[in-house]
C-alpha cells in the first residue's frame, strides 16, 4: 500500500512534467514512447492484483516478470528500429529544408 | 553564427552585441513560430537563413557552417541566441585559436563561474560529459557548450551528421578522429529568464543519438 502511494506520487509528478512538455514541444516519437511506458507503469501501480490475476489465468508461471521482460525487449527493439528509419527520413527532409533556406537567402541578397 | 529557435526577445540584442567583435553575423532561424526572423533582420544581421520547419540545433548549425564556408570564413564562432553567452568573450576565443594554433576552442561553463547553473543541468551535463568520455574517449569538461570557435581547417574536416543537440558531442568525436587540436577556455554560466535551452527529455534524446552514433548509424 505504501509502495503504491509513493509510486503514485512519483508517477503523478512525472506525468505532469511529461504532459506540460508535450503541450510545449509537441508529441514526437520518443516522447510518445515515454508516454506509453508511463501509462504501463500507472496500470502496474494502480491495479497490481488485477493484472497479476489475469496473467496467471492465461497460464504464466511467473506472469508479471516474464511479460514485462518480453514487452520491454520487443518494444525497445521496435522503437530503435522505427527511430533509425525515421532518422533516415529526417535527414532527407533536413537536406531539402536546408537547400530551400540557402536558395531563399541568395534570392534575398540578389533583391537587395 | 547563431542558430536560433523562438528567441524573438533576445535575438536582436545578441546580434547587435556580437557585431562589435566579428566581421559578419550569420543567423539560422530554425523554423521559429514567433518573430525571430523579422527581429534578426531588424537588428542588421549580415546573413539570415530560415528553415521552413524546425530541424534541430545540429541541422541549423550545419546550415550556418555551409554558408560560412561558402563565404570564405577563416574563423567561425557559434553562440546561443538566448543570451546564455556573452559576446565579449569572442576576442578571447579568437586569441586562443590564433596564438596557440588551436583548431577548436570550447567555452567551458565548468571551468568558469557556474554557480548560477541549476543543479539538474549540472547533473545532466556531467552525465553527458561522462558518456562522451565512455563512448568516444572525449576528454572535455563541457561537451554540451554551444559557445565555440572553429578555424577553417576544422570546418572542412568535420562531418556534421546529427540534427539534434547531440551535435555538440559529435563535433568533439570528429575532432578526436581527425586529430584536431581542441582547447577549453572558461566562460561563465549565464541563465537568463528567456532561456530556451535543453530539458531533461532533450538530455535523453542526446543520449539515444550518442548511442546510435556509437553503433555506427
Amino acid at each position: 500500500m505504501i509502495g503504491q502511494v509513493f509510486g503514485g506520487i512519483v508517477l503523478f509528478i512525472i506525468t505532469i512534467y511529461l504532459l506540460s512538455y508535450i503541450k510545449r514541444e509537441g508529441l514526437d516519437f520518443i516522447t510518445f514512447f515515454f508516454l506509453v511506458i508511463l501509462l504501463s507503469l500507472w496500470v502496474i501501480v494502480l491495479v497490481p492484483e488485477y493484472s497479476d490475476y489475469i496473467l496467471k489465468k492465461i497460464g504464466f508461471e511467473r506472469p508479471f516478470d516474464a511479460l514485462i521482460a518480453i514487452i520491454a525487449t520487443s518494444s525497445l527493439v521496435l522503437t530503435l528500429k522505427v527511430y533509425i528509419s525515421m532518422k533516415k527520413i529526417d535527414k532527407s527532409i533536413t537536406k531539402i529544408v536546408r537547400n530551400e533556406a540557402i536558395k531563399e537567402m541568395k534570392k534575398d541578397k540578389k533583391d537587395k | 553564427m547563431i542558430p536560433a529557435y523562438n528567441t524573438e526577445k533576445t535575438i536582436g540584442n545578441i546580434i547587435k552585441r556580437t557585431k562589435k567583435y566579428v566581421d559578419r553575423v550569420i543567423v539560422v532561424d530554425d523554423g521559429s513560430s514567433d518573430n525571430t526572423y523579422q527581429e534578426a533582420k531588424k537588428a542588421g544581421v549580415d546573413y539570415i537563413l530560415r528553415h521552413s520547419i524546425n530541424r534541430g540545433l545540429g541541422a541549423a548549425t550545419k546550415t550556418g557552417m555551409i554558408v560560412a564556408l561558402k563565404n570564405d570564413a577563416e574563423i567561425v564562432i557559434t553562440l546561443d541566441s538566448d543570451l546564455q553567452h556573452d559576446p565579449e568573450n569572442i576576442l578571447r576565443f579568437i586569441e586562443c585559436l590564433k596564438e596557440k594554433n588551436i583548431d577548436i576552442v570550447i567555452g567551458s561553463r565548468f571551468l568558469g563561474d557556474n554557480k548560477k547553473m541549476p543543479v539538474i543541468k549540472k547533473i545532466g551535463n556531467s552525465g553527458l560529459n561522462f558518456l562522451g568520455r565512455l563512448l568516444f574517449g572525449i576528454k572535455s569538461t563541457d561537451t554540451q557548450s554551444g559557445f565555440r570557435a572553429f578555424n577553417r581547417k576544422a570546418l572542412e574536416e568535420i562531418n556534421f551528421e546529427l540534427d539534434g543537440y547531440a551535435i555538440s558531442t559529435e563535433i568533439l568525436k570528429e575532432a578526436k578522429e581527425y586529430n584536431l587540436k581542441v582547447e577549453e577556455i572558461p566562460i561563465d554560466a549565464i541563465y537568463p529568464e528567456e532561456l530556451s535551452g535543453t530539458t531533461v527529455i532533450s538530455g535523453f534524446k542526446i543520449l539515444i543519438d550518442m548511442l546510435l552514433r556509437k553503433v555506427g548509424r
